[in-house]
């Protein structure tokens, strides 16, 4: 168990071997007097007059130990005991759970983070830590277990954590006749509120859209034009989800009118109608459409490419289990998506 | 000067596929002393192989009850063209070739002229374009050269999604055969992988080409759509829905 001496200038480790139930005593005028280097060579000058002492355990600074402290303080020069001793209590002062709120697709997951930071500075992480337990307060919508979170059905639920073992208490500096003012400490606690995500709508994400003309298509005897931009897949409150992996596919059918006589639509994946084909989100839960366009000979009129438009079709994207229907406007010069 | 600087590009050009040539021959002639393969059918045993040692490879081939069939190989003091070469001598009537830096991997059982991987394509382009793009072109050039002369062109809509990672490609051939832009388009691209899925009946599309399966889609694809292909890249999981078209 390492004693930390520390002082104007300086620190000095001093170890002391305590086995259970056991005391040991030490002056510190005989460690200064003695200039014997710790660990690390350091010793403390004897001009040093007046510092504090930290004690720790030997395995980390956040492990729990029972000490009974005892101290003493007698100045040689006036022969006199005991003044205030003046006490740190270093322990928890921020409970954390990352991401706060979360999101987690239905049948997907999302490790949450589970930290403690200590007035020193020092975080530690509880996540998984011998003792903590997660709840969630609706299982219907989203389990928990050891912080990683499965989404079972749309909705909301919160995420608690509860550590059962000890955890100090944090105290700034008191002074103080008699036994340690330090508080004592127990069991912590954090909790995050989140979403289970699904699929719900498409916006094109800003600064990705443009639009191409084709003055020559379908062997030359068309006009056309392409539009392209990256899709964000957003959950029912609108917010993005962020998730990699759902397979995206599209299937397009023709409602009214048809003024581009428009007679087949090539989508994602062929053949067409039958699931997906390898295209997914990235992490940021987007993709890109990367050809929404038509080719029509009624865009093409003497050689020359005209306006024209619009056949209106209901664009189907199945993002996930999900389905989305976008209004899709296809024209000879450009393609509108409600 | 611009005669000076475009014969330096053709150098360049070439050099360069000489480098990718000599870096593939070198990468085929590895010597692989001991080399154990077990795969769940024949495609999936070459993509292992494509994917384990980086190779790019074309591969025609005929879903039949045999190539369906568990794989499991053995070889000593081998190179990696020889795991190819014997794992095409392990299904009735395969070849082996290289070319355009790619390992083609073919069934000699589907005759040049119902073979639309031989049809000429005139000039195919790409400019700074995503693969998914490239192979619609070539699909829409494929379906305009195996429709039937009398159909009227009609107007055609259509959507194409993409992963937002795909690199975009360009390429210019003149005069290519189908299999020689789908081996640009993989090289290019850094997939790796193409493949094309026979049905192993011998009826032909109205067109008079062997009719092709995805191997994304348990289901049969319809005359209009035909022929279709699959590209891959090497670290993806082959899909084997399109194993269960009989």
């Amino acid at each position: 168990m390492p004693l930390w001496l520390s002082f104007s200038g300086g620190h000095y480790d001093f170890p002391v071997h305590l086995a259970p139930k056991a005391s040991q005593g030490f002056n510190v005028s005989e460690i200064i007097a003695s200039q014997v280097p710790d660990s690390q060579g350091n010793v403390i000058p004897a001009s040093v007059h007046d510092g504090s002492m930290k004690i720790v355990g030997s395995q980390a600074d956040n492990q729990a130990i029972l000490v009974a402290v005892d101290d003493g303080v007698y100045n040689v020069q006036k022969a006199t005991c005991s003044p205030p001793q003046c006490y740190e209590c270093d322990g928890e002062r921020q409970s954390t759970v990352q991401a706060s709120p979360f999101g987690v697709p239905v049948s997907g997951s999302n490790q949450l983070h589970w930290t403690l930071t200590w007035n020193t500075g020092a975080q530690y992480d509880y996540t998984s830590m011998n003792g903590t337990n997660w709840m969630s307060d609706h299982t219907s919508v989203a389990t928990v277990q050891t912080g990683l979170v499965h989404g079972v059905s749309p909705g909301s639920a919160t995420m608690s954590a509860y550590y059962s073992g000890f955890v100090p208490g944090y105290a700034a500096q008191i002074c103080v006749y008699g036994t340690s003012p330090c508080p004592a400490g127990g069991s912590s606690s954090g909790g995050s509120s989140g979403t289970v995500q699904v699929p719900t709508s498409l916006s094109i994400v800003a600064g990705t859209d443009s639009t191409t003309t084709e003055a020559s298509c379908a062997g030359g005897t068309g006009c056309g034009c392409t539009r392209s931009f990256t899709y964000q897949v957003n959950d029912q409150n609108g917010s993005p989800i962020l998730q990699a992996g759902l397979n995206v596919w599209d299937s397009i059918s023709t409602s009214s009118p048809n003024n581009l006589n428009l007679q087949s639509y090539n989508t994602t994946c062929t053949p067409a109608n039958t699931g997906s084909c390898g295209v997914a989100t990235d992490a940021n839960g987007q993709f890109r459409e990367a050809s929404l366009g038509a080719c029509a000979p009624v865009c093409k009129s003497n050689n020359m490419c005209v306006t024209g438009g619009p056949t209106n079709a209901n664009q189907t994207w199945h993002v996930g289990s999900a389905a989305i229907v976008k209004q899709v406007g296809y024209y000879c010069n450009h393609v509108t998506v409600q | 000067m611009l005669k000076v600087g475009l014969q330096i590009c053709l150098i360049c050009l070439s050099t360069f596929a000489s480098a990718q040539h000599g870096a593939l021959d070198s990468k085929l002639h590895q010597a692989v002393p001991n080399y154990e393969i077990t795969a769940d059918n024949f495609i999936a045993a070459l993509v292992q192989v494509s994917d384990q040692f980086q190779i790019p490879v074309g591969i025609q081939w005929i879903n039949d009850a045999n190539a369906r069939m568990p794989i499991r190989l053995s070889l000593q003091n081998s190179t990696v063209e020889g795991i190819f070469k014997r794992l095409a001598a392990s299904e009735p009537n395969y070849q082996v070739m290289v070319k355009n830096d790619v390992v083609h991997v073919f069934s000699k059982s589907v005759p040049a002229d119902q073979n639309f991987l031989l049809l000429k394509v005139g000039l195919f382009e790409l400019r700074d374009e995503v693969v998914g793009i490239g192979e619609r072109k070539l699909r829409n050039t494929v379906r305009a050269l195996t429709a039937p002369s009398s159909s009227k062109p009609i107007g055609i809509g259509g959507s194409l999604a993409t992963s937002t990672n795909e690199r975009a490609v360009s390429l210019k051939l003149d005069n290519a055969m189908v299999e020689d832009v789908l081996d640009s388009l993989v090289t290019a691209s850094g997939k790796g992988i193409w493949i094309v899925t026979c049905l192993p009946d011998s009826a032909l599309t109205p067109a008079g080409y062997r009719r092709t399966l995805s191997l994304w889609s348990s289901a049969p694809v319809p005359d209009e759509e035909q022929p279709v292909w699959n590209i891959f890249r090497w670290d993806e999981p082959l899909p084997l829905a399109g194993l269960q078209v009989r």
